[in-house]
């Protein structure tokens, strides 16, 4: 077995284990990484920006949202049932990792928010200018991965202050003496067993996106049944099974929610041309929100979920169709191509051909029920009364906007299910605010901090979408957080 | 020769190309669709440099490299290339990798990571492809091909397999199979190089057979990481083929001293990984290995360690398996060994457990015949005293590996009835050729392999009607299929999924009472719960009982040794017992295994051993130099078909009559057959991984 | 042919964009695959091209299809991705406002472009009887029977059936040049 030693050891690379690293090197820590993968960034790769209140940045930008105001914001769409010191701490130290990254090197096209609510709802859930979205190398508009030009400064930075990074080398285990975290045990891509010890170790590996088992357990989803999320390849949980192996005590586990299509990869057309204010139902062939809502993912993801087995279904008919080839979609997403529906005939037909289950087309109501597997007559009354409402220009159950009562009246007609999706895991390892892990009884364990997604029990039930960035946010000030703890503790100084 | 790159100078070969110099240089120059082991095509330009004195920027993967060469990685048009090539190859790439199996491992996420370029700029293209997961060992995402051409240069010039090829699809040219065949039927060797190469997610090993709790490497030969001893198969296999069965012999002889036995007798857990297996039958590695051995001259004994003596004394108490593994590599370490054996001859359970129509003594003899050759002592029919004695008698470490030798009789009515036996006894009896007699009919309670061991057994001693009953099912039975087929034929009656009550008798046992049962499980505590039958109660008219329940340690409570779980002992992850200097090794420390897991511990036993006695602990041994295999497998349309070979076996009426082997060594052609259904999952760790920009 | 020649010897009836657009999907590059200038170089000129004879070109379609050509015709495996390259940089220089007519969406001048096309029913021809209406999926047509009926061109998809249903020759499909039309509908004159 091969030895190593260090002053703080990260288990994993992603987004909150380079901000450990790079945080706990500059307070002078001799720092090993161990990753899984062979590249840094983990799931960061594929977003676009991190969250940051009250950044150089902003204030450029004349944005005067200020961490406490940010951080109210949080507790209130919490309702306060998450640890408020751990909230406080993020928010106000989240402009200063800002500012820390551009000194890094890292380039921001500037602050943006993910999303926007509709008039009628401003009042009670808009999306704050938080959201500091990464720029591409050399220019250009950026777009989805555009936060890895942000990893990849970040890991050239760490280099530089000498951290190690040891690739394909998963750990499996904590070291525990007499109740403190003294190193790790891990493997390397040949098989080589390697023993490392240190003071500190930080756990960030991004909790259990590709566990379904674990996803039943903690959650109570069945994945590829009940949900379709994301399932980062690598993401198995595995920082969080060591950590309460050594000891952590637990809180509860969530997913965080959206909708998409099973594989929606490969059917990414589709995924993009249902989600329209168009005519959406349950398995009852019933209304259940306002279909002008549906920009909001993270609503409409809760609302399917509570709908019978989990599921919604969108519907539109070949007059909307239409006028969505021509003019364009009512509700435009900054993630789906934007010529969608040039290509919507093509992918349509090949994937009825392929019998793609989560699609149906039909010449009549019933029919499209039968096929889609709504409810028949529940559908066909709910079709009528909402053909009678667009006729009348008044939703007078939801009061949807005007603009989007469109009848559902033209053969033929197009159903897509949506199903509950999610980024992936949050939370599950109880910490502090100084991110160190705390048994059950709220004791800490020497030497042992967890950041990042595994740690992330601020959310409380729903992502807080209104302060858009927060998932990458918080896996970066969590990360720092714990890197500069871990240093401090090494400080014993000789007079 | 010298070339300058980004100011600073490297060596480089003459006829090498700048990116493969720089690469081997230390110096990263980013590139997607060169590979170390394939020819360069220079279609992506992602590796563009300028060169002093030339116009324009030119693939480095296609420019030799000259002496003196100035070479501008990042110059302004080798990096307009570069971006552009990026950007190209992102804009019809789906963008949403979070559903990427890849991701994380993805060559082109790395690439993007390091140029940290956008394609926002460019019109998007979307030229999705269903799923490909038909075959049971590749998955075919190919949504994702972005056309770099390295799996089919592997599968057409490196491989010689001409399988995968360029085509042309409605939703564009990507990497495939023409004419829509399968990979099966295309004639693909499964040698996975296409794997290997891809740089994104469109070819990729079925996530089924990648298990988390394995290493890569692991993964991809897992008939290797299964062996407990970590035989190197695909190696000695292929030497079976190319008729080079000394080597093959070889091979084995590097991790286990009893190749025949083992070929003989092995439970083959590799073969249950085999990921020919998943096409259609594993290759039968086992009696590859058998073969190898049979056919072997002996030609690797010149070359096994014998290092110069140490001045230690060892003690070996069990001549079982584990105990003459560790008694073997010890002696090569220069250690003075004495291995003692209460019974008259050696070889523990293959000795008197293992029947012999399975092992005949005459192979048993010779292959511990030939481990003696290592130099230790055996002391058969010694009475051994206990491990402090040992140590008191001036042996610097002792190793206790007395194996299971006590057969378990379980608490019920009757258990002790005249005419009751227990396995261990009774095969042992069988074995020395003082048979315990048997009725006109016998019951085997039990239904692992030893239970058939003893029912076959009582068959050739001329039981007329032979039982067996035991609690799991068919399907939950822990012996092979092979010998349940094997026993079928020889008639012996099973009872499956049967509870044994009582047994009935006065004077004499005269029947076993068994009751059908409804379920069987372990629970959460690893408990059993039986549901039974009502009313499914039935005596069977029997003359002898057999016990084949399990053995356990026989003497272990008087060792002065730490126990755990009753008499097994208990020693740590080196292996030592709870008194300084004692080691134990094999079944006494994990209950009854396979002789494979023994000799693996009799290794692992020896390493420790070694390293307590001021040793270096390294018992490898090269009996034969390492020889790359060819990367070159060409075409075999029928290959996805080739059959598995069984070998002979003797007729069942006339096996029946006497302990004569059942199952004759395979022919040299019906060996190389077999060995050339080998998929060679080994060769591919051959190939070169790319490096990483963040490796550099 | 070559590309370059027919774009040099364009007949006046023929549009240098949808030439263009016709060559480069029917070209070699998009049977092959082999790297990524010629491949994806030709994929992104199908599209933009496209978008361009659709009416839905973008300001900086031209500059990014020169800066593309300049580099397939340096960075491609083959002569045909480097000669597709020098084919659309030579159409863009010689015929640059024919480009910069369909991008500003003025029109098309060899009248070739469907989406620039736009459909009108001639007052002095319509005799109301609906036939255009029925045929028209989009419900772009305005009128009742005997008054002129309407096109109303929000709505239109030039897909052309009001033309084919029309016996009367009342319907017109016009390019830069509008005629006269109604905006909306009147009495009919012709009986």
């Amino acid at each position: 077995m091969k030895q190593m030693k260090a002053d703080v050891i990260v288990v994993a690379a992603g987004l909150s284990g380079l901000a450990a690293s790079i945080a706990a090197a500059e307070n002078g820590a001799q720092v090993l990484v161990f990753e899984k993968a062979s590249t840094t960034g983990g799931a960061a790769n594929m977003g676009m920006g991190p969250l940051g209140v009250g950044s150089r940045i902003q204030r450029e930008h004349m944005i005067s949202l200020t961490p406490g105001e940010a951080f109210r914001k949080h507790m209130y769409f919490t309702h306060y049932r998450v640890d408020a010191r751990m909230v406080r701490d993020y928010y106000f130290k989240s402009g200063d990792t800002i500012d820390w990254l551009m000194d890094m090197g890292v380039e921001f096209v500037g602050v943006q928010r993910a999303f926007s609510a509709p008039e009628d709802t401003r009042a009670y859930s808009d999306g704050e200018f938080t959201w500091h979205v990464c720029k591409p190398e050399g220019g250009g508009v950026p777009g989805p991965r555009a936060a890895t030009s942000m990893t990849k400064k970040m890991t050239e930075h760490a280099v530089e202050l000498g951290v190690e990074f040891l690739f394909e080398t998963p750990v499996s285990k904590i070291i525990m003496e007499e109740g403190k975290a003294v190193g790790v045990l891990a493997k390397g891509k040949d098989g080589e067993e390697i023993e490392a010890r240190a003071s500190s170790v930080i756990i960030a590996t991004g909790g259990f996106g590709d566990n379904p088992k674990m996803i039943q357990e903690e959650t109570g989803y069945e994945f590829g049944k009940t949900i379709f999320n994301f399932a980062i390849p690598g993401m198995k949980g595995d920082g969080l099974k060591m950590a309460w192996e050594a000891g952590a005590g637990k809180e509860p586990c969530t997913m965080e929610l959206m909708y998409q299509l099973p594989d929606n990869m490969n059917h990414f057309i589709l995924d993009g041309a249902f989600r329209q204010p168009c005519l959406w139902v349950n398995r009852n062939g019933e209304r259940f929100m306002p279909e002008d809502q549906i920009g909001n993912t993270t609503f409409t993801g809760n609302a399917i979920t509570a709908q019978p087995g989990s599921i919604a279904f969108s519907i539109f008919d070949s007059k909307l169709l239409r006028k969505y080839k021509k003019k364009g979609p009512d509700i435009v997403s900054h993630v789906h191509p934007h010529d969608l529906y040039d290509h919507f005939d093509e992918q349509w037909e090949r994937d009825l051909a392929d019998g793609y289950e989560p699609i149906a087309q039909a010449d009549t109501i019933e029919e499209l029920a039968q096929k889609a597997g709504i409810d028949v007559e529940g559908l066909k009354a709910q079709v009528e009364e909402y053909n009678e409402m667009c006729a009348s220009g008044f939703d007078e159950i939801f009061e949807k906007d005007r603009r989007y009562m469109q009848p559902i009246e033209k053969a033929p007609f197009y159903c897509c299910r949506q199903n509950v999706g999610a980024y992936g895991s949050l939370g599950g390892v109880k910490i502090n605010h100084k991110t160190q892990v705390l048994t059950q009884e709220a004791k800490v364990i020497p030497g042992l901090y967890c950041v990042g997604t595994d740690a992330c029990n601020i959310f409380g039930d729903s992502y807080p979408f209104i302060l858009s960035g927060n998932t990458m946010g918080f896996c970066l000030n969590s990360g720092r957080i714990a890197g500069e703890n871990a240093a401090a503790e090494l400080d014993d100084f000789e007079y | 020769m010298k070339i300058t790159i980004d100011g600073k100078e490297i060596e480089a070969r003459e006829g090498q190309n700048i990116l493969d110099a720089a690469l081997e240089a230390g110096v990263f120059i980013p590139h997607l669709c060169s590979h170390p082991d394939l020819e360069a095509k220079g279609g992506c330009r992602l590796c563009s440099v300028e060169i002093a004195g030339q116009q324009g920027a030119v693939p480095a993967c296609k420019t030799q490299v000259q002496e003196g060469m100035e070479v501008t990685v990042n110059g302004p048009e080798s990096s307009k290339v570069r971006k552009m090539a990026m950007e190209l190859i992102l804009a019809s790439h789906p963008a949403d990798c979070t559903g990427c199996p890849k991701y994380g491992k993805c060559e082109l996420q790395s690439m993007y990571q390091y140029m940290g370029v956008s394609p926002e700029g460019w019109r998007k293209k979307s030229r999705s492809v269903a799923n490909d997961d038909s075959n049971p060992l590749v998955s075919h995402l190919f949504t994702r091909c972005v056309r770099c051409g390295r799996c089919i240069r592997a599968c057409q010039e490196l491989r010689g397999v001409k399988v995968l090829d360029y085509i042309k699809t409605p939703a564009g040219i990507r990497a495939g199979i023409p004419e829509g065949r399968s990979l099966a039927d295309a004639g693909c060797r499964f040698c996975g190089a296409c794997i290997e190469v891809c740089p994104t997610g469109s070819i990729m090993d079925q996530v089924k057979i990648m298990k988390e709790e394995r290493s890569y490497a692991e993964n991809v030969v897992p008939c290797k990481s299964t062996c407990p001893a970590h035989i190197d198969i695909p190696r000695y296999i292929r030497y079976i083929k190319k008729g080079d069965f000394d080597k093959a012999a070889a091979v084995v002889r590097e991790k286990v001293p009893f190749p025949e036995t083992l070929g003989s007798i092995c439970t083959h857990a590799c073969e249950e990984e085999c990921k020919r297996g998943e096409l259609n039958a594993p290759v039968s590695i086992c009696r590859l290995k058998r073969f190898a051995a049979a056919n072997d001259s002996g030609a690797w004994k010149a070359r096994v360690r014998k290092e110069d003596a140490a001045g230690k004394k060892a003690a070996v108490i069990g001549a079982g398996p584990a105990g003459l593994t560790a008694a073997y590599y010890l002696a090569k370490k220069g250690h003075e060994v004495t291995v003692f054996e209460k019974n008259e001859k050696a070889g523990g359970q293959c000795r008197y457990g293992i029947p012999a129509y399975r092992l005949p003594d005459e192979l048993l003899d010779k292959e511990i015949n030939t481990m003696l050759e290592a130099g230790f002592t055996l002391k058969t029919g010694a009475a051994p005293a206990s491990p402090r004695e040992l140590l008191g008698q001036g042996y610097d470490t002792v190793l206790v590996s007395i194996g299971t030798h006590q057969g378990t009789r379980l608490p019920m009515e009757g258990n002790d009835l005249p005419g009751v036996y227990v396995n261990a006894d009774f095969l042992k009896h069988a074995r020395k050729g003082t048979p315990l007699p048997v009725g006109e009919k016998v019951m085997v309670l039990g239904g692992g392999n030893v239970a058939y061991d003893c029912a076959r057994t009582a068959v050739r001693l001329g039981a007329k009607e032979v039982h067996m009953a035991c609690l799991e099912s068919e399907e939950q039975m822990t012996s092979t299929p092979d010998e349940i087929e094997e026993g079928r034929q020889e008639g012996i009656i099973l009872h499956p999924a049967h509870s044994f009550l009582k047994i009935i008798g006065t004077g004499k046992a005269e029947g076993v009472e068994i009751q059908k049962i409804d379920k069987f499980y372990f629970d959460e505590n690893h408990k059993a719960v039986m549901e039974l039958v009502e009313g499914s109660n039935q005596v069977i008219a029997v003359d002898n009982v057999i016990f084949a329940v399990g053995q356990k340690p026989e003497g272990t409570e008087e060792m002065e040794l730490a126990l755990a779980h009753g008499p097994y002992i208990q020693v740590d992850e080196n292996l030592k017992t709870s008194m300084e200097g004692v080691f134990a090794a094999g079944d006494v420390v994990t209950g009854t295994k396979s002789v494979i897991a023994a000799i693996a511990a009799g290794r692992k036993a020896a390493q420790q051993m070694d390293v307590y006695l001021g040793g270096d602990g390294d018992i490898s041994e090269k009996l034969l130099d390492e020889e790359a295999p060819s990367p070159y497998l060409g075409q075999d349309q029928g290959f996805a078909g080739l059959t598995r070979v069984e070998p002979e076996v003797r007729d069942a009426s006339l096996r029946t009559k006497d302990f004569s082997l059942v199952e004759q060594p395979m022919t040299c052609q019906q060996a190389q057959c077999e060995a050339s259904r080998c998929l060679q999952c080994d060769l591919r760790l051959l190939l070169h991984r790319p490096k990483l920009w963040n490796e550099y | 042919m070559s590309m370059l020649e027919k774009i040099k010897n364009l007949e006046s009836t023929e549009c240098v964009v949808d030439t263009l657009y016709q060559a480069v999907s029917k070209n070699e590059c998009t049977e092959c695959g082999k790297c990524v200038f010629g491949y994806e170089g030709v994929t992104q000129l199908q599209m933009i091209l496209g978008d361009i004879t659709e009416k839905k070109g973008k300001s900086s379609d031209l500059a990014q299809m020169q800066e593309l050509c300049e580099m397939m015709k340096s960075q491609s495996l083959c002569e045909t991705g480097e000669e597709i390259g020098a084919a659309v940089l030579t159409a863009i220089d010689t015929c640059r406002a024919d480009f910069e007519d369909h991008i500003a969406k003025k029109g098309c001048r060899a009248s070739v472009c469907q989406k620039f096309m736009t459909y009108h029913i001639l007052a002095g021809r319509c005799t109301g009887c609906g036939d255009c209406m029925d045929a028209c999926e989009d419900e772009a047509i305005l009128g009742k029977a005997k008054f002129v009926h309407v096109i109303d061109q929000k709505e239109c998809i030039q897909c052309g059936a009001c033309m084919e249903a029309c016996e009367e020759d009342a319907v017109v499909r016009a390019g830069a040049e509008k005629p006269k039309c109604p905006k909306r509908p009147i009495p009919c004159k012709r009986k």
